[in-house]
C-alpha cells in the first residue's frame, strides 16, 4: 500500500525461430514492460522487424487514410470484430474501398478548392460590377494611368491640386471607397503618393475583357454547379461512413496491434541465432509469464529474473547483499560485483532436458530459471571454469559467444547498478482514484514511499475544511456522481469523497449550509442574522447536553466569529501534516544517507518546531516548563540547528524561516473558507432580506422569483469557484508543504507490451 | 471583528497584507506565465509548475503574520 508493486527484472533469451511465438505470447499477456535495447556492439545488434511488417504497415497506411477520409478517427464503435473475420475481410475489401473513397475524396478536395477559388474571384469582381464598366476600359493606354482599388477618406482635394484632368468613379464598399481613377501618365508618381497617404490598396482588374456583370453571373452559376456536386459527394461519403466506420475502426485497431508486434524486435538485442528481451514484470506475475512462455515454446526459451527489493541501491555502485529476496537458493547464480563481468550460470541438470538436448541441433535453447543474486562474496566459480562447463555442453547453448555476450549485454546496460524499475502504484480500490494526484506531479521512485494513502486522508480533509458547508458538500457529491460517466470520470471519486468530507465538516465543525448557520445566531451576535432556524421556523439546536455539560456538536466553530480558534486549529493541522511528511522523509532518506544522518536531517525539524512552540508559549506567558520555558525553547532550537546542520548540511539552516512559512501556509484552510462564506452571506442577504422575505410579505411574487434566481446563480458560482480554489489550494498544500519534506518523484510509469482491445477480439 | 485596536494598527495591518500581496502577485505572475508556457510544451509539468509558481507566497504569509500581530490576534 505504501510501496509500489514489487518488480522483477527479467531477461528472456531464445532462438530466433521462436521470436514470433514469444512476441505473440508477451503481447497477449500484456504483463511485461520491455526496455528498449540501446547500445548495439559487434555481434549483438538491434533486431529487425518480423517479415510481414512491411505488408502490415502498408495496410495500416491505407486504413488510416480511409479513416481520415471518413473522419472516423475518434468515433467510438460499438461493434466487436473477430480478428479472423477482420483479417479476411481486410484482404478482400480494403483495396476496393480505398480506391472508391480515394477517388471521391480527391474529387471532394478538388471541388472544395475550386469553389474557394471561384468565390475569391467573384469577390474581386464585385466592385467592378458595381462600377459597371467593361474590363477593356481599364487597360491598354499609353498616356493614361489607371488606378483601381480601395482607398480610405477623401483624397480628391489633394488630387485636384496635382491635376484637374482626371476621371474618377467611386463606389462605397465595406472597408472604404472603391475607386477607378484615370489620370495622365506623367502625373502618375504624385498621384501614387497622394493615394498611398489615404491607405490605397490596389486591386487589379481580374479579367482582360468582358462585361463584369456577365462574368460574375457565369462565376455564380459555376459555383452553384460545383456546390451541387460537392453536396452529392459529401452525401456519398457520409453513407460510406455509416457503412464502413465500424469496420475501419476495427481494422485500425487490429493492424495497430499487428504492427506493434511486428516491430517489437526493434527493441530486442539479437545475434545471428538468438534474441534477448529485457524488461520488467510485477514479481507476482513471474510464474504465470514463465509458464505460458514455456508452454508455447515447449520449454525452449531461457528466462532469467531478479527481484528488485525496495532497499536496493538503484543506480549506485554499492551493491548490497540481497539474499532475502531470493526465492530459490538452489539455483545459485552470481552477478559480478562491478556488473561488468560475465553472468555466471550454473546449469541446472535436468534429465528431461538432457534428452531433448541430445537430439537437438545447436540452435535449440535450454530452459532455465535463474535467480541472480548480487553478492559481495567471492565467486565460487571463476569465469574460466564456467566457460569450460559451457564448452563441455555445447549443445545446451545457442552458441558460446551468443550466450555470454548476449546475457552480458542484457545485464550490463547502464554499466553499473540496476536501473530504476517502472512503477505500478499499489493501493486499495477506494484509494486508487487519488493516484491521479500523484501522477499529476510524477510517480514516486521505486525506493520511495507511495504517499497516496496520506493524500486519500488529507486532500479531501483540507478541501472539506476550506469549503466547510453541508449544502455545498451535498452538491459536490451529486456533481461527483454525475461526473462518473464523463471523460473526467477518473476524478469523480475524488470529488465525491471530497464532497462527503465537506458535508460532514459542514454539519459538525461549522454547522452551516449554503452560507447560513443551522442554529440561531441572535444570542451570539446581539442582533438577528439569517440562519436556517429562523427561515424554517424550527429551532435547530447547536449543542447537546451530556451530564449537564453543554457541547456544541452542530457548529463547533462559527465560521465568521471564531476565526482565532480556527486559525489556531489550522496551524495545528499544518504542524501534524508537516511532521508526517518529515517522518516519511526520514524513512526515505534512511536508505540513502544512513539512519543517523536521516534522523538528524528530518527529525531535527520536528525538534525545531517544539522549540518554536515553546518560544511562542513564552510570548503568551504560558508556562509549560515553569520558569524554564524560555531556556527550554532556546535549547531545543539550538539542538535542532545542530541536528539539521549535521543531517542536511549548513545551507539547510537558512531554510528555517521556510518551515515557519510552511506551517503558516495552512492558515489558508481558514482564509479560503472565509472568502467563500463571505460571498455566500452576501448573496443570501441580497436574495432573502431584499427580495424573497419582503416579496412574500407583500405578495410580490416577482421579487421572490428574482431572489430565487440570485440564489441559484450566486451559489452555483460559489460552488464552481469553491471546487477550483479549494482544489488548487489543497493540492498545493500537498505538493509544496507535504511533498517538499520527503518526495522526490521522477519514477517512470509501467507501460506493458500489449494492447487493451476495444473493437476486436481474438 | 477584533475590537479595541488602534486605527493606525488596523491601517498598518491592511498595508502589510496589501503590499505583500501585490509583491507575491508580481512574482507569481512571472513564474506562472513561464510555467504555463512550459505546460503548453509538456502537460506533465503541471505539478512542478504549480510548486514553482506558489513559492513567492511566502512573502504574503509573512505579511499575514505581521498583520495578525498588529491586530492583536497574537
Amino acid at each position: 500500500m505504501l510501496r509500489p508493486v514489487e518488480m522483477s527484472k527479467i531477461v528472456i533469451a531464445g532462438c530466433r525461430d521462436y521470436t514470433r511465438p514469444v512476441i505473440e505470447t508477451l503481447h497477449d499477456l500484456n504483463l511485461m514492460h520491455i526496455e528498449d535495447f540501446t547500445n548495439p556492439e559487434d555481434e549483438v545488434r538491434l533486431g529487425t522487424p518480423l517479415e510481414n511488417a512491411n505488408l502490415i504497415s502498408e495496410k495500416l497506411l491505407k486504413v488510416r487514410s480511409i479513416e481520415k477520409i471518413l473522419e472516423c478517427e475518434n468515433v467510438p464503435s460499438k461493434k466487436r470484430y473477430k480478428v479472423k473475420e477482420l483479417a479476411s475481410r481486410l484482404e478482400s475489401e480494403i483495396g476496393q474501398i480505398e480506391k472508391r473513397l480515394k477517388e471521391q475524396a480527391e474529387r471532394r478536395a478538388f471541388l472544395e478548392s475550386k469553389i474557394k477559388e471561384l468565390k475569391l474571384k467573384l469577390e474581386n469582381i464585385g466592385p467592378f460590377v458595381k462600377l459597371g464598366l467593361p474590363f477593356e476600359i481599364y487597360e491598354g493606354y499609353e498616356t493614361i494611368r489607371v488606378y483601381t482599388g480601395v482607398v480610405k477618406g477623401d483624397f480628391e482635394t489633394g488630387l485636384q491640386k496635382i491635376t484637374t484632368t482626371y476621371e474618377l468613379m467611386k463606389q462605397q464598399v465595406e472597408n472604404g471607397t472603391f475607386i477607378a481613377l484615370f489620370v495622365p501618365a506623367e502625373k502618375g508618381e504624385e498621384v501614387t503618393k497622394i493615394l498611398s497617404e489615404f491607405g490605397f490598396v490596389e486591386t487589379h482588374a481580374p479579367e482582360k475583357k468582358g462585361e463584369p456583370g456577365q462574368i460574375a453571373e457565369g462565376l455564380a452559376h459555376q459555383i452553384s454547379e460545383y456546390s451541387k456536386e460537392l453536396e452529392y459527394i459529401k452525401n456519398e461519403l457520409t453513407k460510406a461512413k455509416e457503412e464502413y466506420a465500424d469496420f475501419i475502426v476495427g481494422c485500425e485497431e487490429y493492424l495497430s496491434i499487428e504492427i506493434q508486434k511486428a516491430e517489437a524486435p526493434l527493441r530486442f538485442a539479437t545475434t545471428d541465432n538468438a534474441f534477448v528481451i529485457e524488461g520488467w514484470i510485477p514479481s507476482g506475475e513471474y510464474q504465470r509469464l514463465k509458464k505460458t512462455l514455456e508452454d508455447i515454446t515447449s520449454g525452449r526459451v531461457y528466462i532469467e529474473k531478479k527481484r528488485i527489493s525496495y532497499d536496493d541501491e538503484l543506480h549506485n555502485k554499492e551493491h548490497k547483499s540481497n539474499n532475502k529476496s531470493n526465492e530459490d537458493k538452489s539455483h545459485e547464480h552470481k552477478l559480478n560485483e562491478d556488473g561488468k563481468g560475465a553472468v555466471h550460470i550454473q546449469l541446472h541438470e535436468n534429465a528431461k532436458e538432457k534428452d531433448i538436448e541430445k537430439g537437438e541441433s545447436k540452435d535449440k535453447v535450454n530452459v532455465e530459471e535463474v535467480d541472480l543474486s548480487i553478492s559481495n562474496k567471492t565467486h565460487e566459480d571463476s569465469p574460466e571454469k564456467i566457460n569450460q562447463k559451457i564448452n563441455q555442453n555445447p549443445s545446451k547453448m545457442i552458441s558460446k559467444t551468443d550466450k555470454t555476450s548476449v546475457t552480458n549485454k542484457a545485464s550490463n546496460k547502464k554499466g553499473e547498478g540496476t536501473e530504476e524499475p517502472p512503477i505500478i502504484l499499489d493501493n486499495p480500490k477506494p484509494v486508487k482514484p487519488f493516484e491521479a494526484i500523484i501522477n499529476l506531479l510524477s510517480p514516486p521512485q521505486y525506493t520511495e514511499i507511495d504517499p497516496t494513502l496520506f493524500i486519500f486522508v488529507t486532500f479531501p480533509l483540507f478541501f472539506g475544511i476550506m469549503i466547510g458547508d453541508a449544502g455545498y458538500g451535498l452538491v459536490l457529491v451529486i456533481i461527483g456522481i454525475i461526473m462518473r460517466k464523463t471523460k473526467f470520470g477518473y476524478l469523480a471519486p475524488v470529488l465525491t469523497v471530497a464532497g462527503i468530507y465537506t458535508t460532514i465538516i459542514g454539519i459538525f465543525m461549522f454547522g452551516e449550509a449554503f452560507g447560513m448557520p443551522f442554529y440561531n445566531t441572535a444570542e451570539e451576535l446581539g442582533h438577528e442574522e439569517l440562519n436556517w432556524s429562523m427561515l424554517l421556523g424550527v429551532d435547530i439546536p447547536r449543542s447537546i447536553t451530556i451530564n449537564g455539560n453543554e457541547y456544541n456538536v452542530f457548529g463547533i466553530f462559527n465560521k465568521m466569529l471564531n476565526v482565532q480558534s480556527t486559525l489556531a486549529l489550522s496551524i495545528i493541522i499544518g504542524i501534524i501534516h508537516i511532521d508526517i511528511g518529515l517522518v516519511l522523509g526520514f524513512i526515505n532518506e534512511r536508505k540513502h544517507h544512513g539512519t543517523l544522518k536521516a534522523f538528524c536531517g528530518k527529525i531535527g525539524w520536528i525538534v525545531f518546531e517544539v522549540g518554536f512552540l515553546l518560544g511562542l508559549a513564552t510570548m503568551f506567558n504560558i508556562s509549560i516548563l515553569g520558569e524554564n520555558t524560555c531556556m527550554g525553547s532556546l535549547a531545543f532550537i539550538l539542538l535542532s540547528i545542530g541536528m539539521i546542520g549535521y543531517g542536511e548540511g549548513g545551507t539547510a539552516i537558512i531554510e528555517i524561516p521556510g518551515l515557519i512559512s510552511n506551517i503558516l501556509s495552512y492558515t489558508r484552510l481558514v482564509a479560503v473558507g472565509l472568502s467563500k462564506a463571505g460571498m455566500a452571506i452576501a448573496f443570501n442577504k441580497i436574495a432573502f432580506e431584499m427580495n424573497i422575505l419582503p416579496g412574500l410579505e407583500n405578495g410580490d411574487y416577482g421579487a421572490v422569483g428574482v431572489g430565487i434566481l440570485i440564489l441559484i446563480v450566486g451559489h452555483t458560482m460559489i460552488v464552481l469557484l469553491g471546487i477550483i480554489a479549494s482544489g488548487l489550494h489543497s493540492l498545493r498544500l500537498q505538493y509544496v508543504e507535504f511533498f517538499g519534506k520527503f518526495y522526490k518523484g521522477g519514477g517512470k510509469n509501467f507501460n506493458p507490451f500489449g494492447y487493451a482491445r476495444k473493437y476486436t477480439e481474438v | 471583528m477584533v475590537e479595541g485596536i488602534g486605527e493606525m494598527a488596523a491601517i498598518g495591518a491592511g498595508i502589510a497584507i496589501g503590499l505583500t500581496g501585490i509583491a507575491s502577485a508580481i512574482a507569481e505572475k512571472e513564474i506562472g506565465s513561464a510555467a504555463i508556457g512550459a505546460m503548453a510544451e509538456n502537460e506533465k509539468l503541471f505539478g512542478k509548475g504549480l510548486i514553482l509558481t506558489v513559492i513567492p507566497e511566502t512573502i504574503v504569509i509573512f505579511g499575514l503574520v505581521v498583520a495578525l500581530k498588529l491586530t492583536g490576534v497574537f
